[in-house]
């Protein structure tokens, strides 16, 4: 899974509920008169009354927080309408279709949003809407089992072209269906109550475990779908989707890209987190310590849940105490430039060991929900204690949203091939006969071999260890023998030295840019606006009339690219990340751009590195 | 030493200079680079350069459905907006995002690839390489992983007009499932991916119960490996499993994926292996002395890609190269040790060694089953290597022949029975 992604949804969901225009008032009827009274037909009118009314009981009833959640959200700085959110989808046939059809570019488009944003729209669905449908469905079941015949023949099957009708039924029936929803409540409570009560705030993060648990498949499709946030920094501290959606435009559905660093970080953290068992080579930090971590790479929440879920994986908390205190990890390791600069380690601690850790998640987590919380309840309730409240939650949604991805991932979605016409390739039988490849097309022989002219010998050469310069290894050692080369490497290809782009390659083509130009692309690339420079690509021509695209890659790869490279030679040898995009990300930290933007821009003074670790 | 292979090497210079867009890992330039390294190498001085042709529509449809390849044919990112729903449709936009040139691009590298198998087919060359090539993810239909033309399953369809069975073989770090899915049903290609499977990696196909339907039933092998294989037990599966597929099958040709994201430290990849070790499985290939054809793939580490894609070409030119990267106008690039070898992986090896030995016996068994039921004509059609074929009537009049490739035709004659020797001499551990 995604790591980044699934860390940074929960979180960013929840501020989106704080960045909320009002919160609904209680369980008053519509929203207000300005939504409504636009016209719409009547049956259109009630539904979205009902739904208004519908769906904070089922906030309050699942998500148990001292009130409704806010039900205004924005995104892409606009008020998502959620009903019409719900209703779109409906009429295409329920979540699953227009994920399948990959519709929800459609239905963003008819909620008058901007396309880029379907991703944040559809993980709106997922995480509210989608399990306010089962819930509904839930309720209408149970009042079935409950009221045997109710004069309606409600349908087990939610049926988008039965919503108005069970939506006008279930309008009229208002005062009874509350009636079922407080049974139902009560009911449900039974099962909850224990942890509820033992839990007090931090409930509401179970419950919100076991719900989202319950539709655990839809939300791995989000997560594997859409929403990668390949950004990479806490920095950003996505406040609203909105924000987001900027990255998110490349954020791939299919996720081939993959976290970075960073991110690479974060869940090695969270795979800490999650094994509290698990022996580690350092100390953990006692609990005392802890707030020293705080607002430090989310550390000390991953201590926190390590914590908690220690506990509960014991189930006498005193024994889990004990096993915590004697685990060992050590702070340093998790710090930023540490991770950044062991790319390769923290990726190897980015995927997930998977059969134990859902096992041992599950087990912890879930079914204290669900079935026998009163168990484990005191155990929890012992690490809350210890924990903030509002870290805790962020912590464990974090965690459960990776669990649930993962525990719904190779159990319930194993990928298929495809199969049909419209997959696999029209293969001819095999006759025996050879049938004559086109013999037209087979490629422009641009060199060819000439023999004797070389020996054998010289051929594969690597570098000289001796040459006849003065400073042997000197920048004006290796910058002549550069030239030496691509001298003599032009002589040898001729014409084909232009038509493989050789006169295009290397700092030379700095030359075709006037020192002014270069300066605004520099200028452009170190601001590490990902919009901006996203922006600066696609229009590059605003930005410098008498270039074309081609001529921007190559600059950036031949000159901008190298010379970055060749500082990070300098001043960082050991950490040298070939990855150029957390190149940025590295320097933008304030760390290395004076050096770069140093005297005269003149990097050709050291152009290897070298020579420099010697003079250090 | 002069290779004894003709080898034709394909390379356009347009193909770096597209760009996907900021922050994509997919970086065309490391073409640019692995050209370049070739040439500071002098390895050009040992083989043939093509530029290959651009694919039309029409050859790109051979595979893909043609209203896929006329959209691909037709949007911009200019025009892009006005084509949601089939970008949508098609899969464009995220991972596979619509540049500049992208059209050309793919026909391009398609061309290359298309064109590597023609002159195999033709008898003009022994092994072609096209590292622009090997986009193995893309489908029938839609775009993915970064794959917008499956030049591959294009490759290999050209190849199936002269060769009864032809074998693929990918060692990216990602499943084939592009070239899986195309040839599925059929029995007349083999394919054989070693890849790393599960923890939602992409693209979430390649499980080892994957093994083919109808016709093509035990015709698609997936070697599924977890994080941090090591060059050791990497090429030791390889072999093994390799050796026995080619014994089996006897395929006519083979193609094979060398994407470089299998090697240590790539931005996406996830396992160990070295240069040596990813190298090897090329020179083992190359050992079987069947025409070969060569692609690139995956690699987003781009230096790397440029190192490992070099190397390979140097094996497959039985130059071995020296460490020291020669002056170049990309050494920077290369720092700090300005080296062919990368660093080793850290990456802690998650392949236990019973988990790869339940996995290899899984396959062989699978392959045991087409031994028993040999649908195709295994014996009718002797794989290439056995036919001399060196009859000049048949080459194609327009191709100029210069006494120097005449001169190596005639040679080949006796090298043969090295060759065969040479298989004998397989290291099968």
């Amino acid at each position: 899974m995604e790591q980044w992604s699934t860390f940074s949804n929960g979180p960013s969901l929840d501020s989106l509920g704080v960045e909320t225009v009002g919160e609904f008032p209680g369980n008053g009827c519509c929203l207000g008169e300005d939504h409504v009274d636009n016209g719409a037909q009547h049956g259109k009118l009630t539904q979205k009354c009902l739904f208004y009314q519908l769906f904070p009981l089922y906030l309050k009833d699942n998500c148990s927080q001292a009130g409704p959640r806010p039900l205004l959200v924005l995104v892409d700085g606009q008020q998502l309408d959620l009903y019409k959110l719900f209703s779109l989808v409906k009429d295409r046939g329920g979540y699953a279709e227009v994920s399948k059809n990959r519709l929800w570019g459609s239905v963003t488009k008819e909620l008058g949003l901007n396309l880029e944003v379907y991703s944040p729209v559809k993980l709106v669905y997922a995480k509210y809407l989608n399990d306010f449908e089962r819930w509904l469905k839930k309720i209408f079941e149970e009042k079935i089992l409950k009221n045997g015949n109710h004069g309606c023949d409600w349908g087990l099957k939610w049926l988008p072209l039965d919503i108005e009708k069970e939506f006008r039924g279930l309008l009229c029936l208002n005062p009874k269906n509350k009636a079922d929803d407080e049974l139902f409540k009560s009911k449900s409570n039974k099962k909850k109550k224990k942890t509820d009560l033992a839990n007090h705030k931090n409930g509401n993060n179970l419950l919100d475990t076991k719900d989202q648990n319950n539709k655990s498949e839809d939300v791995q499709h989000i997560e594997g779908d859409n929403n990668e946030k390949s950004c990479n920094g806490i920095k950003d501290n996505p406040a609203t989707l909105g924000a987001e959606c900027a990255d998110k435009e490349y954020s791939p559905r299919k996720r081939k890209r993959k976290r970075d660093a960073f991110s690479g970080m974060i869940s090695w953290m969270k795979d800490i987190a999650k094994h509290p068992l698990v022996p580690l080579t350092q100390p953990i930090p006692k609990p005392s310590k802890w707030k020293e971590y705080k607002g430090r790479d989310f550390f000390g929440q991953f201590l926190k849940a390590r914590h908690i879920l220690s506990l509960r994986t014991h189930e006498e908390p005193n024994s889990g105490l004990s096993s915590l205190q004697k685990q060992k990890m050590h702070p340093a390791m998790y710090e930023d430039h540490v991770a950044l600069g062991r790319h390769a380690t923290g990726k190897s601690r980015c995927n997930e060991r998977l059969p134990f850790s859902v096992k041992s998640w599950s087990c912890s987590i879930c079914n204290p929900c669900s079935h026998n919380g009163n168990t484990l309840a005191g155990s929890h309730n012992k690490g809350a204690e210890k924990c903030p409240h509002e870290k805790t939650s962020e912590t464990v949604d974090v965690l459960t949203e990776k669990a649930m991805a993962e525990s719904s991932g190779d159990e319930f979605l194993e990928k298929q091939v495809s199969v049909g016409p419209r997959f696999q390739a029209e293969i001819p039988e095999w006759t025996g006969v050879v049938s004559e490849s086109d013999s037209k097309w087979l490629g422009t022989r641009v060199w060819s071999l000439k023999h004797g002219t070389e020996p054998e010998t010289d051929i594969g050469r690597g570098r000289q260890e001796k040459c006849s310069c003065e400073h042997q290894g000197s920048v004006a050692c290796v910058r002549l023998h550069i030239a030496e080369n691509r001298v003599k490497l032009k002589l040898e290809l001729g014409s084909e030295f232009y038509h493989w782009g050789f006169d295009g390659m290397g700092e030379e083509v700095s030359l075709q840019w006037t020192t002014k130009e270069e300066k605004r692309f520099k200028d452009i690339m170190r601001s590490n606006v990902p919009s901006k420079i996203k922006y600066f690509w696609n229009n590059g021509f605003k930005y410098f009339a008498n270039k074309t695209r081609r001529h921007l890659v190559s600059y950036y790869f031949n000159v901008f690219l190298i010379q970055l490279r060749t500082y990070q030679n300098r001043a960082t040898p050991k950490n040298i990340d070939s990855d150029d995009e957390v190149e940025f990300g590295y320097l933008s930290k304030g760390f290395g751009m004076e050096a770069i933007k140093g005297p005269g821009d003149d990097f050709l003074e050291c152009s290897k590195s070298e020579q420099c670790i010697n003079f250090e | 030493m002069r290779s004894k292979d003709r080898i034709a090497y394909f390379y356009d210079g347009d193909v770096g200079s597209v760009y996907f867009g900021a922050k994509h890992p997919m970086k065309p330039h490391r073409l640019c680079m692995t050209h370049h390294l070739v040439l500071s190498y002098d390895l050009h001085k040992k083989m043939e350069i093509y530029r290959p042709h651009k694919a039309y529509p029409v050859e790109l449809a051979q595979f893909h459905s043609a209203d896929y390849v006329e959209f691909l044919h037709r949007i911009t990112p200019d025009t892009q907006h006005l084509f949601l729903n089939e970008l949508t449709k098609y899969n464009l936009g995220e991972d596979c995002p619509v540049f500049d040139n992208l059209f050309e691009f793919c026909q391009i590298y398609a061309g290359g690839t298309i064109d590597a198998a023609r002159r195999l087919n033709n008898q003009l060359c022994d092994i072609a390489i096209n590292w622009a090539g090997g986009l193995h993810h893309a489908k029938k239909c839609e775009a993915s992983g970064f794959c917008y033309i499956n030049d591959l399953v294009l490759g290999i369809l050209e190849l199936l007009k002269y060769h009864a069975r032809v074998l693929y073989i990918d060692i990216d770090v990602h499943h084939g499932d592009g070239v899986e899915e195309a040839f599925y049903f059929t029995d007349r290609v083999m394919t054989v991916s070693f890849h790393k499977y599960g923890d939602q990696f992409f693209p979430g196909t390649g499980d080892a119960k994957e093994i083919g339907e109808r016709e093509g039933k035990f015709y698609a092998i997936n070697v599924p490996l977890k994080d941090g294989i090591d060059d050791l037990s990497f090429t030791r599966l390889f072999k093994t499993i390799v050796s026995k597929v080619v014994e089996t099958y006897q395929p006519g040709a083979i193609v094979l994926q060398c994407g470089a994201d299998s090697l240590a430290g790539d931005r996406l990849g996830c396992f160990n292996l070295s240069i040596d070790g990813h190298s090897e499985c090329v020179s083992f290939v190359k050992r079987f002395n069947l025409p070969l054809l060569v692609t690139g793939g995956g690699g987003y580490t781009k230096e790397n890609v440029a190192r490992c894609w070099t190397v390979e070409t140097g094996v497959l030119l039985d130059t071995e190269l020296p460490n020291e990267i020669p002056e170049n106008d990309y050494i920077k690039y290369f720092a700090p040790e300005f080296s062919l070898k990368i660093p080793n992986g850290q990456i802690e090896n998650l392949n236990s060694k019973s988990y790869l030995s339940t996995i290899k016996i899984q396959v062989l068994e699978n392959l045991r089953c087409i031994q028993h039921a040999p649908s195709v004509q295994m014996q009718e059609v002797p794989p290439d290597f056995y036919i001399p074929d060196f009859d000049e009537d048949e080459q194609n009049p327009d191709e100029r022949i210069d006494q120097h490739t005449q001169d190596k035709r005639i040679q080949r004659d006796d090298e043969y029975y090295e060759a065969d020797n040479d298989n004998d001499q397989m290291d099968v551990s």
